[in-house]
């Protein structure tokens, strides 16, 4: 028990604060690992010897010999930047995912709560089924979707500030009317255009995919994630607050309505970009948040680290079933998030310890 | 710190529901706000605690206009225990009181040894000390306020605001919670259902119907029989209790009960 009279940081404090540094430690290890484990399996068999060397050629200027150039090209050019991109997309998704619940106070907000999703499936689809299978106006799929996230951003950020204070509630709302509207757009779209192989590709980017990833596609998003990820670990204690509901968060000092839009253009900007550089996928944002909660508790200064940590690593590995599950070549990493999130998702929500949406 | 609101009127979606209310909050005050449901108590508390923005009026809090004072400054001396207690995400009882002290830190600072002594502290206050690890969602309502109480403490205020904060309490926790705000000895403005209760602890009352300020002064001097039945529309006998010195009010009952006739039921 507590000693009341001993007044300085209770012991359980301290012990839960060891304990995060553990797990803390366990995670940046499990992702390091990750990272090394998965760059060594995928179609085709490269000994892990040879993987590393590979790998120390490229960093260190180690020489090569005996490995030919074709298995230095599929670790570096195709598999290294794949990892990465799964790490920075994961780790990305599920600090989304955190902040939007935080912002909107609801434990089922996702980063694609805002109809972001739709909006960039409507964007791609546009460039697709108008431009070929190459582009519109100069522009790749990717600014088009870049676009159609911010549009739907935008549209929802109206919608629910019409009539009035802009309530959480009705940010919720209007995402399920845009994302509505959007879908229609887009399906719209997908009937009139009647294009056989831009369907495959629609059907393909919307279950999202990460084999695109080359370096110079990783660098954008690395870079948004790593300012993001920063702003919002020293945010720790406001989006804290945040989870109190609006009138708390105001008798404790936090300008609200401007707190929460910055957190929202910024979350905004993010999904965007991610979403517009491999397509959606759906359960990242939802699940992780909650699973790492359900280890460290609701204080973001806890699980801020632990949701970038398990999102990055959690994506690693589904991207490496995603690559490895089928011979005859990718399987949607979307499919594979959902496949394994939707079960996990219900056995938190059955668990009796953790309370999960209050009452 | 001192309180004055000098004619504040508050319209939510085109309705004035506080109409030109002017009212003073002295330093070391407990004054209570009483009055029937939707008479605007809540509302005006609100526009105090800068949830609402009064339409009209000026808030002065401890001599300065409020308009003037950052969220941020106004966090360090207001505490306010409201209504709005339902948290949907899993918060430890002492990570709840912690957010207290929100307004005193800064972007890297990390709690201290410091802010453990005051949370704690506000925890005994409240008699809440073996909760500390419970997790907030799993308290029973009155516990909740009673931790509420405790994190506007551990703001360390110069003033606090009470909406109807004796909710959920029973008896006992209700007459400690306004123990605990009277001991404090600053100035404190609270929303009050229970007269009996506002009699004991205020120094002074407001009386809210329609939003509009209708008495106010001493409870003796407000709190007649007949300024009763016009706030509430119901009988009783206003004593004052040899014992304690405190006024005591029994109402009647609106229909009449077994075995017990209301005079006016006749």
């Amino acid at each position: 028990m507590m000693q009341s009279s001993t007044m300085g940081i209770p012991k359980e404090v301290l012990k839960k604060e060891r304990r995060f540094w553990v797990i803390g430690g366990c995670l940046t290890v499990g992702l390091a690992a990750s990272i090394l484990l998965a760059v060594c399996l995928g179609s085709v068999k490269i000994e892990v010897a040879a993987v590393y060397q590979i790998i120390l050629h490229k960093i260190i200027g180690l020489p090569l010999d005996g490995i030919s150039m074709a298995h230095a090209d599929i670790i570096w050019q195709l598999r290294m930047p794949r990892i990465l991109m799964a790490a920075v997309v994961g780790a990305g998704l599920a600090m989304c995912g955190t902040v939007m619940q935080a912002s909107v106070q609801n434990p089922l907000a996702e980063p694609y709560i805002l109809g972001i999703a739709s909006g960039a499936s409507l964007g791609a689809i546009f460039a697709i089924m108008l431009g070929g299978s190459k582009v519109l106006l100069g522009f790749g799929i990717t600014v088009w979707a870049f676009a159609g996230a911010i549009l739907a951003t935008i549209a929802v950020m109206f919608l629910a500030g019409m009539g009035g204070q802009m309530s959480t509630m009705k940010m919720v709302l209007a995402g399920a009317v845009i994302s509505a509207l959007f879908g229609a757009a887009a399906n719209f779209l997908i009937y009139i255009a009647n294009n056989a192989e831009g369907m495959r590709s629609v059907a393909f980017w919307t279950m999202g995919s990460l084999a695109g990833a080359k370096w110079d596609t990783l660098l954008l998003p690395s870079i948004g994630v790593s300012i993001a990820a920063i702003f919002f670990l020293l945010r720790s204690r406001r989006l804290n607050v945040l989870l109190l509901g609006e009138e708390a968060a105001i008798t404790l000092g936090i300008n609200i309505v401007r707190e929460r839009r910055i957190y929202m253009i910024i979350t905004a900007l993010l999904t965007g970009m991610i979403v517009a550089s491999c397509g959606i996928f759906g359960f990242v944002g939802l699940v992780i948040p909650h699973a790492v909660r359900s280890i460290v508790g609701a204080d973001h200064r806890r699980l801020m680290p632990g949701v970038l940590l398990v999102g990055a690593i959690f994506l690693i590995w589904a991207d490496v079933l995603s690559r490895i599950l089928l011979r005859s070549g990718d399987l949607p990493i979307g499919i594979i998030t959902a496949l394994i999130g939707a079960p996990f998702f219900m056995w938190l929500l059955f668990r009796r310890s953790f309370n999960f949406g209050g009452n | 710190m001192d309180l004055t609101l000098q004619n504040i009127e508050v319209t939510v979606e085109k309705k004035k529901i506080i109409k030109s209310i002017s009212l003073s909050v002295g330093k070391g005050d407990f004054v209570g706000i009483i009055g029937p449901n939707g008479g605007g108590k809540s509302t005006l508390l609100k526009a105090v605690y800068r949830v609402l923005k009064p339409s009209n009026g000026t808030i002065m809090f401890g001599g300065e206009n409020m308009q003037n004072i950052s969220l941020h400054t106004s966090a360090k001396q207001m505490g306010v225990v409201g209504q709005f207690n339902t948290v949907n995400f899993d918060f430890t009882v002492m990570e709840m009181v912690l957010m207290g002290r929100m307004p005193h830190k800064k972007v890297f600072n990390a709690d201290t040894q410091e802010d453990y002594k005051i949370a704690l502290q506000a925890l005994i206050q409240v008699g809440m000390q073996e909760a500390v690890n419970r997790q907030f969602v799993t308290l029973s309502g009155g516990e909740k306020q009673r931790i509420i109480l405790a994190r506007a403490l551990a703001q360390q205020p110069q003033f606090l605001v009470l909406d109807e904060p004796t909710n959920h309490l029973d008896i006992k926790y209700q007459l400690q919670l306004l123990s605990i705000v009277k001991s404090l000895g600053i100035g404190a403005l609270a929303a009050l259902h229970d007269l009996n209760l506002a009699a004991m602890y205020c120094t002074k009352l407001y009386v809210l119907k329609n939003g509009c300020l209708i008495a106010s002064g001493t409870p003796r001097e407000v709190l007649t029989k007949e300024r009763i039945r016009d706030i509430y529309e119901i009988d009783c006998d206003v004593n004052l209790d040899e014992q304690t010195g405190a006024l005591s009010i029994v109402y009647h009952p609106l229909l009449p009960l077994h075995g017990m006739r209301c005079k006016d039921a006749g």
